[in-house]
């Protein structure tokens, strides 16, 4: 048997075998099918493939019509062998045999066989080898409308579930107590392929409920590229549905009356669970997937405790996919020196991190190779920089962008320097996005790395100002953090 | 997801590991276990030029116990170390973690010491060996150095081990009768990256409280040990100082939050179980 459903483990195999061994009244074990397709030499349709629920209502549809047409075939030559009339044939346990008559009877294989070896002996107008294929539409599947509509479903499954579930207030996780489904997919060719079908779906589905998002930044750059950020449900994940016995109401429009399962549980169970979170938060909107921080949020409005005292200023990731953020360090030089730096390419080459050469092109534009990294990950770039609302020595704009292999980088920064006579406060604020590998497959180091290299970039600085750094500057935690580290780097 | 090309030393003996990094250097990744590694080669976010794989070097598969401390060779691996009862015994707080790591296919290759090195903000073991105050190991060829885990972490990804070294041993303090820990984590699946991972020790006198996952690197506190009325302002003030980031995964706030709710049943559980 050979046919198109194309299946990726859900017993296509074993469900068409025992349709045709019902047919043909032979044993399982003498059937052997391959559903492998190649669009180029073998028969397909639009309805080919394992989408849209096509197994059970169309495949299993058509491989009942064309066992029926081997049998019909098979009993005119078996009709004809034993002088039996077609009506009386019955084709049981590998036998094909008179109902009125049982010790008249042929091998199921001999008549087969007969048709193979000896096409003189078929009836007359018979055609040699018993090969018959068969195609099944449903009669819904209308050409589509003018505006293009068109309705691909063969026959509807039905399904019900309930299901309790504890929100954990402190962590915002949710945890599923207990979910029931019931079903309602038609006539089932096979309970235990039927029951696979539903706790496949409802494992993928918790997937979809709790784990799975594509994730873009405002650029259109994809966040969560890797396994290590699109999250999918394991077996450690899953949750054991209590499965309400199931219905079996067969579709009027289908060969056997299935109307298919697999898809069941993808469609009620991130329904069922969201409206059970909804009930237990009182919120009308939720949307999925329930990540623990968002539904934090959700049942938590504000942060209830201020920070204590002025802290280090926040590192913000908008929804744009650009991170901000900003800080102040002490410098112990005048605000003209530090100017100085800034605007001078050799200078600003040597606090550039990973600077490996640095042109001026044009009036306060900037063009250069940087190499930059975090830890292990790292790269060489191409740099521009255009320093712009220069106010010396007081502010000025930086905006840049780094171009290489593991994505492209733009950034603007805002640079105020405040003279206190022999030291300076610098305060700076800074918008970085981010595209490209490193944007992908690297979400969780994004926000750390940009710190990282704005602090190398103040610290050599300040390294460039050769001026001790002050006391109160190194309970700075993240300058004290890096200026440790940097002063044992060989 | 293949890796760009390297050329791949696989190291019989420390010394030709050490010779190795002599000869190149920042141009070296070392291998233990490879299960960062891989990863990052496989995706191409780090391109080393020499692959040093360090994982058959017999001479560094060993756990040994000094009075002070439980000390892991650099080729011990994390399944290794969970099934080692002197560690649940000696080092309870890495018995706790150990178990969050990754799943127990990658523990049966990751190595303690790979994880350190690894520096990873959000990885368990440099949390606990962080929040114990143990000690790292490097050789190089002009010698050995000890450096303390609070010198050896510091930055995203980043530790002090020089190009030419390599490291050796990781050093774990062995605990004191009075010393009771917790461990705990939250991440999205078993497994995950921690989103917030919360190491508590109390040893009666002070409460030390390590948190992974929301700074560049774990960062412990200590505190003579806190009266009920003291914990929330002491873990509010450790939340906002750490301040957090947001990623896919979670926002800065919810990470401030999980130290403050977490951190106070830890707290609450080391230092109840005193009396």
């Amino acid at each position: 048997m050979i046919g198109d459903s194309t299946p990726q483990g859900q017993g296509h195999q074993t469900a068409l075998t025992q349709i045709v061994a019902d047919e043909l009244g032979i044993s399982m074990d003498d059937i052997a099918v391959n559903l492998e397709t190649d669009t180029q030499k073998d028969n397909w349709s639009i309805a080919a493939g394992n989408y849209s629920c096509r197994f059970a209502p169309a495949s299993a549809s058509a491989a009942k019509e064309a066992a029926v047409k081997v049998r019909q075939k098979m009993t005119r030559i078996a009709s004809s062998q034993m002088n039996v009339p077609a009506a009386d044939l019955e084709f049981k346990d590998g036998w094909i045999q008179s109902q009125s008559n049982p010790d008249n009877r042929l091998e199921f294989r001999r008549i087969g066989g007969l048709a193979h070896w000896s096409p003189s002996s078929l009836p007359d107008d018979m055609e040699p080898a018993v090969r018959e294929t068969a195609h099944w539409s449903g009669p819904e599947l209308t050409p589509t409308t003018a505006n293009d509509e068109i309705n691909t479903s063969l026959a509807y499954g039905f399904a019900f579930d309930f299901c309790g579930v504890e929100i954990d207030p402190d962590t915002g996780r949710v945890i599923i107590d207990k979910y029931v489904t019931a079903h309602d997919c038609g006539t089932i060719i096979n309970p235990g392929l039927a029951e696979g079908q539903i706790r496949g779906s409802f494992a993928s589905a918790i997937g979809a409920t709790l784990y799975e998002e594509f994730v873009y930044s405002g650029d259109g750059s994809f966040l969560s590229g890797t396994f290590a950020d699109y999250l999918i449900a394991t077996p450690t994940e899953a949750v054991d549905p209590v499965l309400v016995h199931t219905e079996q109401t067969p579709s009027p429009y289908t060969r056997l009356g299935a109307k298919g399962i697999g898809e069941g549980n993808q469609y009620t169970t991130p329904v069922c669970i969201a409206n059970a979170v909804a009930d237990a938060l009182g919120r009308e909107s939720i949307e999925l997937p329930l990540v623990p921080s968002k539904v934090f949020e959700w049942i938590h409005a504000e942060e209830e405790t201020p920070p204590p005292k002025q802290t280090v200023q926040q590192v913000k990731w908008d929804d744009s996919g650009t991170i901000s953020s900003g800080g102040a360090l002490q410098i112990n030089a005048d605000a003209n020196s530090i100017w100085s730096v800034l605007v001078d390419p050799d200078r600003l080459a040597r606090v550039f991190p990973g600077c490996r050469s640095l042109l001026l092109t044009s009036d306060n534009v900037y063009q250069g190779v940087v190499d930059l990294g975090v830890g292990p990950v790292s790269g060489t770039f191409d740099a521009f920089v255009e320093l712009s609302d220069l106010d010396p020595p007081h502010t000025m704009t930086l905006t840049g962008k780094v171009i290489g292999p593991l994505g492209t980088s733009r950034g603007v920064g805002i640079i105020k320097m405040i003279d206190a006579g022999k030291s300076t406060k610098i305060e700076y604020s800074y918008q970085i996005g981010l595209s490209g590998t490193i944007a992908s497959v690297g979400g969780r180091l994004i926000s750390g790395a940009a710190r990282v290299l704005i602090n190398r970039f103040f610290a050599a600085l300040v390294v460039e100002m050769n001026p001790d750094v002050s006391q109160d500057q190194k309970k700075h935690s993240w300058f004290s953090r890096f200026w440790s580290g940097r002063s044992r780097k060989p | 997801m293949k890796p760009p090309p390297f050329d791949y030393h696989r190291a019989q003996t420390q010394d030709e590991a050490v010779n190795t990094l002599m000869d190149h250097g920042s141009d070296v990744r070392v291998m233990a276990g490879g299960q960062s590694l891989m990863a990052m080669l496989n995706m191409r976010l780090t391109q080393p030029k020499i692959i040093l794989d360090i994982s058959g070097i017999h001479e560094l598969n060993y756990q040994t116990e000094s009075s002070s401390y439980l000390s892991f060779g650099a080729g011990v691996t994390q399944a290794q170390a969970l099934n080692n009862a002197r560690v649940v015994n000696e080092v309870p707080l890495l018995g706790q973690a150990l178990p969050y790591v990754g799943h127990m296919q990658t523990r049966n290759r990751g190595t303690i010491c790979g994880s350190i090195c690894h520096a990873d903000p959000s990885s368990e073991i440099p949390l606990v060996l962080a929040t114990l105050g143990g000690e790292i190991v490097v050789r190089s060829k002009t010698g050995q150095r000890v450096i303390p885990i609070q010198d050896f972490q510091i930055g995203l990804m980043t530790s002090a081990r020089r190009p030419d070294e390599l490291v050796v041993s990781a050093r774990f303090p062995v605990a004191r009768p009075e010393q009771r820990f917790s461990f705990s984590e939250i991440a999205r699946r078993h497994g995950d990256f921690a989103i917030v991972a919360i190491a508590g020790c109390c040893d009666g006198k002070t409460t030390r409280i390590g948190v992974g996952g929301v700074a560049d690197t774990p960062a412990v506190r200590e505190w003579p040990c806190l009266e009920p009325d003291q914990i929330d302002d002491a873990l509010n003030e450790l939340a906002w100082d750490l301040g957090g980031y947001d990623d896919i995964h979670a926002s800065a706030r919810y990470r401030r939050e999980l130290i403050r709710k977490l951190g106070r049943d830890q707290i609450e559980r080391i230092q109840n179980d005193q009396d």
